[in-house]
């Protein structure tokens, strides 16, 4: 398993934002991208998701498992997402958030078993029916991971998705998210701003912008 | 040709039409009968649309037990459309300018004076029909000139006497002791009450109507108002109108500067004590107010002495229905002994017949023996002084006049 | 081949946001179609109505016979006596009570938001909202008029009234009463719009940095909040300024007589028996678009000189420091005096519904009795049945309408293309800035014309075209402020736009929805002239039968007609209100929106 982008260009009213970009992040692995505000980072994410703003024009292939993902819809692309807001369902409970996740042929004992033992394993046990609002923070963008995760994707990209919880939260949740990715042993892109956020030994690109002078 | 002449031609040629028509009429009595049985089956299941004011509850109930009664006898369906006169004319109108000139909404619509006399103008009637009508034969168009001459304009067949109308003054006896019995003294009344009368502003109707009936009290050439307007020394005939109007004015509820939009407006006031003398065109009107607790029953009806003005309304088919049998069926059974009879109840309505009572059976006359006359309705010797409406034309100018001078 | 075609394609062509997964044809013949349908359905009305009142207003009107084009009616209108006093009456009434309005909303924002008793104002807003206005100046005339409840009590308690005093406190000549009326009636309404809009302005946060800077509270509403606010909620104010110029059933209840006001002279030229008055009449019509053009105009103009004055003030003025506290009384005094005008106007008319007599000076009715609820009840199934299918369909096919309008934007918007939200709110607003007097009788010509009159599918289009811009005003601030990550996450999640749409987006938007329509519901029981016209007088509504029956003078008719006629609505927002809390009750975070 493997994401690739080749000769990637994101452009915006016919200029590149930034450098053109070939890289590959392996299974388990995790790119990170760093830049300015306005680089076009979170951009990038919307394209290689699929909801890119016709606004700008991308180039380049974008490659997941050997599979072109232009040729492919948002929903057929496999690719989750998480943001700094957890975004939860607020008129949901926490089971039927996660249930949103999962494959529909799966049957209903399978999918609580499912969500169980992801529960039990962000140490949530018996919060299925728990109203999202009031959760803790922590507690919500735990439960918002694992919502992506148990959609099972091929690539998952990250959109600053620390940012928004105080340090002390930060510290538990960013080594609890990384585990989690290289368990789901897929590759991953982060988007950030902190350097801090960045798992050691991962590829950073930090993203130039160009100057059209 | 003068005028008067041509007023007088005018009628000789409706009276020798009607005597003709009285002769043919026994003539075609069996031919009638077939036609009518015609008239019947075609009416069977039609939806007639009877377009009615629907301001007043016993009036809606009353149309509606009639609806009823179709139904169940002729299978007629009538629906009641609560619509003024006009709204329906303009109804008829716009279908007229987008050339719609069969299958209109409006079927059957309640109307007379003036919008009978414009729709009449502006071919927006079926044509004449009540002489088909059998409950024609007992209207009492003899005495009741007013089911031939809708405010001086030939009916011709063309509308269905439905009801007699009388302009009558309601008061309250707690304030008024004496009620006035002409024009002068009614102004005499406001001058030693001021502000307790008023009328409606022309031109509603019944504001028109009061004028008018001044007008015939105070003017001294009462035929000229007889014939059209155009004839007419206008400004010297209207002239003690317009005084009488100015002295009056200033004495009326809210030193005339504030007019009602119609009569019922008026009950209120003077139910609410800031009148005490208000008017109506329905000779059962106090009766029945106190009935219902519209009025308190120290209210008396009275009349001028020189008599008022009354008219008859009718009920008329516009040229585009779409259920012509039926609309016949149901303005025939309007004019039945029977319906006539209920109207004439003030418990349910109190609307003076149309029927004259010799032309009627001696079981049908008796319907009308034992009806409820109510506490404050005047007796039919009292109300039998009548004024005839001026000619059509007045209306249209007295209106603007009064406009002109009070309107602005 | 294809396949090598598509990578070679997608090499080269620039990405964009294209949906291979949509269908062709929904997305090159659907979506196109939504603006120019959702257009049609309140413009096709509007342009044939408009022609329809044009063509008679220069003479045209071929079914009585006239069908020579001249300015004969313009000539007759104009020396229509008591022409020109209907026009001021019209220009005073019209533009006091509008204005008056805009202020006193303003001035309540001033002096109570945000607080505690602003809450309280805010949810007294949808109930005053959903009381149609002929029945609210109907119940205020008894609150005032000079044998009213008012100076019934005051007699009561001095003795100083055995008979009603000859005072002019109802239907005055200058129109005072018609604008109180208006006043109480527009204020709540501008109120609403205001509160839609205010969130975005963060007025705490602004009073809260101009205090900190020594500068008052007058200073912060009147210089930095009031022209951001007046700039949001222009249209709607431009709503009641037409409204207020161009109403007639209020203005015959509690306008002035002799003349009246224009729209009712109008009214009447239109209902007189003479035929060709209804020229007269469409001139009339035509004129009084002309005025609301020229008048909106004119404040157009007016807040440009405004803002610009405001420019030099800012530069020039010492800022006033001073807080003034009485700003926050006086707004308190204003809202109890509004509250207790609907109050009472409420209690007065349910009153009356079970009253049997009451005469003058009776501070209570001398006797009680429900005849008046039993004899309508005999026969309201029928209206009732019509207007709650009129209310009800109209209300979802505008939301329908309305969601589509407004989903077609979010996809524009992701290609990129410009998408005028000041022109949709332009358009949407039309219906509201033209009077109906002016184009609803030519549309019914139009209607009868293609065959199309007095159908209840017709009639609910003409209820559409009224109901639209309402559900569009009320659901599209909402819409636009969903977060469309929501639906992004979603997407990665569940696959299938129409899924997320239905499981996602419609549930967390259920609360402003169920409120749209239950506005749009309130609006369609409220059309009298479309119905009556539309529907060619076959379709009988609780508001046409309140008409009729207020042309008559039973007043416990009259009160009792009134009360259902609120009903409706009110159960309306009630349920608009109750739905999403009972749906919701495990949801704390959809409980306040």
């Amino acid at each position: 398993m493997s994401f690739q982008l080749r000769d990637y260009q994101l452009q915006l009213n016919g200029q590149a934002l930034f450098q053109t970009l070939n890289v590959t992040v392996e299974a388990g692995a995790v790119l990170a991208l760093t830049g300015a505000s306005g680089s076009g980072k979170s951009t990038l994410l919307s394209d290689i998701s699929g909801v890119l703003t016709a606004a700008f024009t991308s180039y380049g292939d974008i490659v997941l498992n050997d599979c072109d993902l232009r040729s492919l819809p948002v929903e057929k692309r496999n690719v989750g997402i998480l943001f700094q807001d957890d975004l939860l369902f607020p008129h949901l409970n926490v089971f039927q958030n996660l249930v949103f996740g999962l494959p529909d042929q799966l049957n209903r004992i399978e999918k609580q078993r499912r969500i169980e033992q992801a529960l039990n394993e962000a140490e949530l046990t018996g919060f299925e029916k728990r109203d999202i609002a009031t959760l803790s923070g922590g507690q919500r963008s735990r439960i918002s991971l694992l919502r992506t995760l148990l959609s099972e994707p091929d690539l998952i990209l990250l959109d600053e998705p620390f940012s928004k919880l105080d340090a002390s939260l930060r510290q538990q949740f960013r080594p609890w998210v990384f585990s989690h990715i290289a368990e789901q042993n897929i590759p991953a892109v982060l988007v950030t701003h902190d350097s801090t956020d960045i798992p050691p030994k991962s590829q950073t690109i930090h993203l130039e912008p160009i100057n059209h002078a | 040709m003068n005028a008067a002449f041509f007023a007088r031609t005018v009628f000789l040629r409706a009276i020798f039409s009607r005597a003709i028509g009285v002769l043919l009429f026994g003539l075609l009595l069996q031919a009638n009968a077939a036609d009518w049985q015609d008239t019947l089956k075609e009416a069977k299941g039609q939806s007639v649309y009877f377009h009615a004011w629907g301001g007043d509850e016993n009036i809606n109930a009353y149309i509606q037990w009639a609806i009823d009664q179709v139904k169940e006898k002729y299978d007629v369906e009538v629906k009641h459309v609560k619509n003024v006169a006009p709204n329906a004319i303009t109804q008829i109108l716009s279908e007229k300018s987008a050339g719609k000139d069969s299958g209109g909404a409006v079927d059957l619509m309640w109307v007379n004076g003036e919008n009978f006399a414009n729709m009449k103008r502006n071919n927006l009637l079926y044509g004449a029909f009540t002489q088909d009508l059998p409950n024609y034969q007992y209207v009492d168009t003899e005495h009741k000139p007013t089911t031939l001459y809708d405010f001086t304009v030939p009916v011709e067949n063309l509308e269905a006497p439905w009801g007699m109308a009388q302009l009558v003054f309601l008061h309250d006896t707690d304030v008024v002791k004496k009620a006035p019995s002409s024009a002068a003294e009614l102004l005499e009344f406001a001058h030693k009450n001021p502000g307790r009368f008023t009328y409606p502003a022309p031109p509603a109707f019944h504001g028109t109507t009061f004028i008018k009936q001044i007008l015939l009290e105070l003017t001294d050439d009462r035929d000229a108002l007889y014939k059209p307007v155009q004839d007419a020394d206008f400004d010297k005939i209207t002239k003690p109108l317009w005084i009488y109007l100015d002295e009056l004015h200033p004495l009326m509820w809210q030193k005339g500067k504030v007019f009602t939009d119609g009569a019922p407006r008026m009950t209120q006031l003077l139910n609410d004590g800031e009148i005490a003398i208000s008017l109506s065109f329905n000779p059962f009107a106090a009766s029945n107010a106190i009935a219902t607790g519209e009025l308190p029953d120290t209210v008396r009806t009275h009349i001028h002495a020189s008599g008022t003005i009354a008219n008859t309304h009718f009920v008329a088919i516009p040229y585009n229905s779409s259920s012509v049998e039926g609309a016949m069926v149901f303005a025939n059974f309007l004019m039945s002994p029977e319906a006539q009879a209920r109207k004439a109840n003030t418990d349910i309505w109190g609307d003076p017949t149309v029927l004259a009572m010799d032309k009627l059976s001696a079981q049908d006359r008796a319907r009308f023996d034992d009806l409820p006359k109510g506490v404050a309705t005047l007796s039919n010797e009292e109300l039998a002084n009548v004024l005839l409406e001026p000619h059509a034309s007045w209306v249209e100018a007295l209106e603007a006049e009064w406009l002109k001078r009070y309107g602005q | 081949m294809a396949e090598a075609l598509r990578s070679v394609v997608n090499k080269k062509a620039p990405a964009g946001a294209s949906n291979p997964n949509m269908p062709a044809t929904l997305r090159t013949i659907f979506w196109p179609l939504i603006p120019p349908l959702t257009t049609a359905v309140f413009m096709v009305p509007i342009l044939f109505g408009l022609l329809g009142t044009w063509l008679p207003a220069f003479g045209y009107l071929p079914a009585i016979g006239q069908s020579q084009f001249s300015l004969q009616p313009w000539q007759a209108l104009v020396h229509y006596p008591g022409f020109f006093s209907a026009l001021t009456n019209t220009l005073v009434t019209g533009l006091i009570a509008s204005i008056l309005s805009l202020m006193i909303a303003l001035f309540l924002l001033h002096g109570a938001y945000p607080s505690q008793w602003f809450n309280r104002i805010e949810r007294a807003l949808s109930p005053a909202l959903s009381i149609p206005h002929a029945a609210f100046a109907i119940g205020f005339g008894f609150l005032i008029a000079p044998s009213g409840w008012l100076l019934r009590l005051m007699n009561g308690l001095t003795g100083m009234f055995p008979a009603p005093p000859f005072w002019t406190t109802f239907q005055d000549p200058v129109g005072i009463s018609l604008i109180l009326v208006m006043v109480l009636k527009e204020t709540p309404f501008l109120l609403f719009m205001a509160l839609a809009v205010l969130p975005s302005l963060k007025v705490s946060q602004t009073l809260w940095l101009v205090r900190s800077q020594g500068h008052g509270k007058a200073f912060a509403w009147r210089y930095l909040i009031f022209p951001r606010l007046y700039q949001q909620i222009r249209l709607p104010f431009f709503a009641v300024v037409a409204y207020s110029l161009t109403v007639v059933d209020i203005a015959i209840i509690a306008g002035p007589t002799t003349p009246p006001t224009l729209a009712v002279l109008i009214l009447q030229r239109f209902n007189d028996p003479d035929l060709v008055q209804r020229t007269v009449g469409a001139a009339g019509a035509t004129l009084l678009l002309g005025i609301v053009m020229i008048v909106l105009i004119g404040l157009s103009l007016l807040q440009q000189a405004i803002q610009r004055w405001d420019y030099y003030r800012l530069c020039h003025i010492k800022r006033p420091k001073r807080h003034w506290s009485i700003t926050d009384i006086s707004a308190r005094v204003v809202s109890v005096f509004i509250g207790t005008a609907y109050i009472g106007t409420l209690t007065i008319t349910l009153l009356w519904s079970i009253t049997k007599r009451w005469r003058y000076p009776d501070i209570l009715p001398e006797s009680f009795g429900l005849r008046a609820w039993v004899r309508l009840n005999d026969r309201l199934a029928e209206p009732f049945w019509c207007t709650f299918l009129l209310a009800i369909l109209s209300s979802l096919l505008a939301l329908i309408l309305v969601i589509l309008a407004l989903e077609n934007e979010l996809r524009l918007s992701r290609l990129s293309k410009r998408v005028s939200l000041s022109r949709i709110q332009w358009l949407v607003y039309l219906p509201l800035l033209i009077p109906q007097i002016a184009f609803i009788f030519g549309f019914q010509i139009a209607l009868i014309h293609f065959g199309l009159d007095a159908q209840f599918i017709t009639l609910l289009w003409s209820h559409l075209v009224f109901v639209f811009p309402y559900v569009f005003l009320t659901l599209s601030g909402p819409y636009r402020r969903f977060d469309e990550r929501y639906s992004w996450q979603g997407l990665t999640l569940i696959g299938q736009r129409w899924k997320v749409f239905w499981r996602i987006k419609l549930p967390m938007l259920l609360r402003p929805i169920l409120y749209t329509l239950a506005t749009g519901f309130a609006v369609s029981i409220a059309q009298y002239l479309p119905t009556l016209f539309v529907g060619a007088g076959k379709y009988s509504t609780i508001t046409t039968e309140a008409v009729a029956i207020a042309t008559g003078s039973d007043r416990r008719m009259m009160a009792v007609i009134a009360l259902w006629q609120q009903t409706l609505p009110l159960l309306a927002f009630a349920s608009a209100t109750i739905i999403p809390i009972l749906l919701f009750r495990h949801r704390k975070a959809m409980s306040h929106q």
